[in-house]
């Protein structure tokens, strides 16, 4: 198995960074 | 419920069971039976991470929560990611060099027997009360919808999960997980699908939505900064970070999961599934819950969702006034929908939403009344019905066999974060204290007894408690809040342990009993909100250590 490393850790804040805009987009956009 | 549906929920239970019995051949032995000889593949320890966090209080409270506020609770998962980040480059490391049983095998080799004796203990009260909660909160609940009597309903968890957790041990644990997970996810997914399709054919999922964002449900962020407000993007950001470092850290159920995986490499991958996967469920789980809430604007739902209280009420003495409520809320029901609807067609404009916010507020005038009245009549100053809204849905609009899977998902939700709960406090209590202060030259084959033997009488007390336990509700708080009073400071503890070098056992000993009496007195004499007291927990656990290790200075002891 690759080594886990700031590849993935960078991925995860990214992936949380775009799904907390896509639940704030949704509320603006709903609410 | 439907034969087909009990058919259903009966193999699921003699699947589980079996399944684990079958794997009592690979635990021959306590590295086998506590930590599966760590060689398990990360994806299963993943699933069970996230099998063991989410329980089934979890699943109905969440999509209650959904239903009656809306998305804004996932507020409190937006820590996690950042935490399994710290996680993966401190304890999992640390944990998997130093090839240890528990965490608080570790603060032994770096601290001393009294601080690892003390965390685990802290560790065994907190988490034998969670268990018994986390077992009787949704049996109360399954016990009411099924009709089942509430010692039945207990047994029906409680026994099956102590029979496979104490014969297969953390391979029988684990394998259930991944099996209990699929089952979860898949009937909420079922469920959403259900929904979707159980709105009238003039109304479209975003139709239903702009409804159910006009009266802010769709709302999940909330920017405010203010520590007395319970979920808001800051409080989950950072004290939703400190409590999952210390859950995941610090609290053996989680941390034995990621101790059975091959390599530090997997134990790593497992806690990332969580970091990417774990918001995203919570969304699906919260949007459920507005799906109800979208589905029930179009289906009359019951007035109340607890079906004992209403019939306490049809027939009791306030029949008459309960009646009257009915009528009333039939009526504003009627008004509501026409106001969905109207919203629907004009895809949510100004004067639709207006028409509906005032329409829904006068349904949720008429419930609160109703919920007055149960709490006037059965004196239950605490009575709310969120928690039953998921299972009224699932036993009263799901099809045949989906509300059997459902009921199974319930069960698989509760059983998984048992079975974890069991396994970890037999792991502390046989390797912490029996082999640590009693028993150090044992066999292996006396060893793995008195691991069966401790996980049984772990899996009775928690039924036992589970069954006498009854204001259930406000106990759910509790546990939670008892969590955060530990976890903050245990955590502190580890990152003494792990990052300073000149805090010795003394120093960390003390810092442990201040960080402590620092989160009981914020608790007990402020109106800061219990996430942000796992922030104060590790900040002072931390600086006290460090401060005091200048007083009482020791030789660091080698890991």
């Amino acid at each position: 198995m690759r080594e886990r490393g700031a590849r993935d850790y960078s991925l995860v804040v990214l992936v949380e960074a775009a799904v907390i805009t896509g639940l704030w987009l949704l509320g603006r956009y709903f609410g | 419920m439907h034969y087909v549906d009990w058919a259903v929920v009966i193999v699921y239970l003699a699947w589980v069971v079996s399944d684990g019995i079958r794997r009592t051949k690979n635990a021959r032995e306590i590295e086998g039976y506590f930590l599966a000889n760590r060689s398990l593949p990360w994806w299963a320890v993943g699933l069970s991470v996230m099998a063991t966090q989410l329980s089934a209080i979890t699943l109905v409270g969440t999509t209650g929560q959904g239903y009656a506020d809306g998305l804004r609770f996932v507020q409190f998962y937006f820590g996690l990611p950042l935490a399994m980040i710290v996680l993966c480059l401190t304890v999992v490391p640390f944990f998997h060099r130093a090839k240890v049983f528990t965490a608080y095998e570790y603060l032994e080799r770096r601290f001393d027997a009294k601080t690892r004796s003390f965390a685990s203990l802290l560790f065994l009260v907190s988490r034998c009360l969670a268990c018994g909660v986390v077992i009787s909160a949704p049996a109360v609940i399954l016990s009411i919808i099924l009709g089942w009597s509430l010692t039945l309903t207990v047994m029906v968890i409680g026994v099956p999960t102590t029979l496979y957790t104490m014969l297969g041990g953390v391979q029988a644990v684990t394998w259930a997980d991944v099996k209990q997970m699929a089952i979860i996810v898949g009937g909420v997914l079922a469920s959403v699908v259900v929904l979707i399709l159980g709105l009238p054919d003039d109304v479209t999922v975003t139709g239903a939505l702009h409804a159910a964002g006009a009266v802010g449900r769709m709302r999940a962020i909330d920017f405010t900064f203010d520590v007395t407000t319970e979920f808001t993007f800051w409080s989950g950001l950072i004290g939703g970070m400190f409590l999952a470092m210390g859950y995941f850290g610090a609290d053996q159920s989680q941390v034995q999961r990621y101790l059975t995986a091959k390599s530090v490499d997997e134990g790593r991958s497992s806690l990332l599934m969580s970091a990417f996967v774990k918001i995203p469920l919570q969304v699906l789980i919260l949007l459920t819950g507005v799906l109800v809430f979208c589905f029930y604007l179009y289906t009359p739902p019951p007035m109340l969702f607890n079906p004992k209280h209403e019939q306490v009420l049809r027939t009791g003495p306030a029949a008459a006034q309960y009646q009257a409520l009915q009528t009333e809320f039939d009526a504003a029901f009627a008004l509501r929908q026409d106001a969905a609807r109207a919203v629907s067609a004009t895809g949510g404009d100004d004067a639709s939403r207006a028409a509906f916010g005032n329409a829904e507020a006068a349904v949720r005038s008429i419930r609160d009344r109703a919920m007055r009245l149960v709490r006037e009549t059965t004196g239950d100053a605490a009575y709310s019905d969120v928690n039953y809204v998921f299972p009224t849905f699932i036993t009263t609009q799901l099809p045949v066999g989906l509300a059997g899977l459902m009921i199974a998902a319930i069960l698989a939700a509760v059983m998984s974060t048992v079975a974890a709960e069991l396994n970890s406090l037999s792991t502390a209590t046989i390797i912490d204290f029996y082999k640590r202060h009693f028993r150090k030259d044992a066999t292996e084959r006396h060893y793995l007894r008195a691991s069966w033997a401790a996980t049984a009488i772990w899996g009775a007390f928690a039924t036992i408690v589970a069954s006498y336990a009854t204001s259930l509700g406000s106990l759910i708080v509790v546990v939670n809040k008892v969590g955060s009073f530990f976890y903050g400071s245990l955590f502190g503890i580890f990152v003494l342990a792990i990052v300073t070098k000149r805090v010795g056992a003394n120093a960390a000993f003390l810092a442990l009993i201040a960080g402590m009496v620092t989160v009981a007195i914020v608790g007990l004499s402020t109106s800061v909100s219990w996430l942000w007291q796992n922030v104060v927990g590790t900040v002072v656990v931390t600086t006290v250590g460090v401060a005091l290790s200048y007083v009482l200075p020791e030789k660091a002891k080698a890991v």
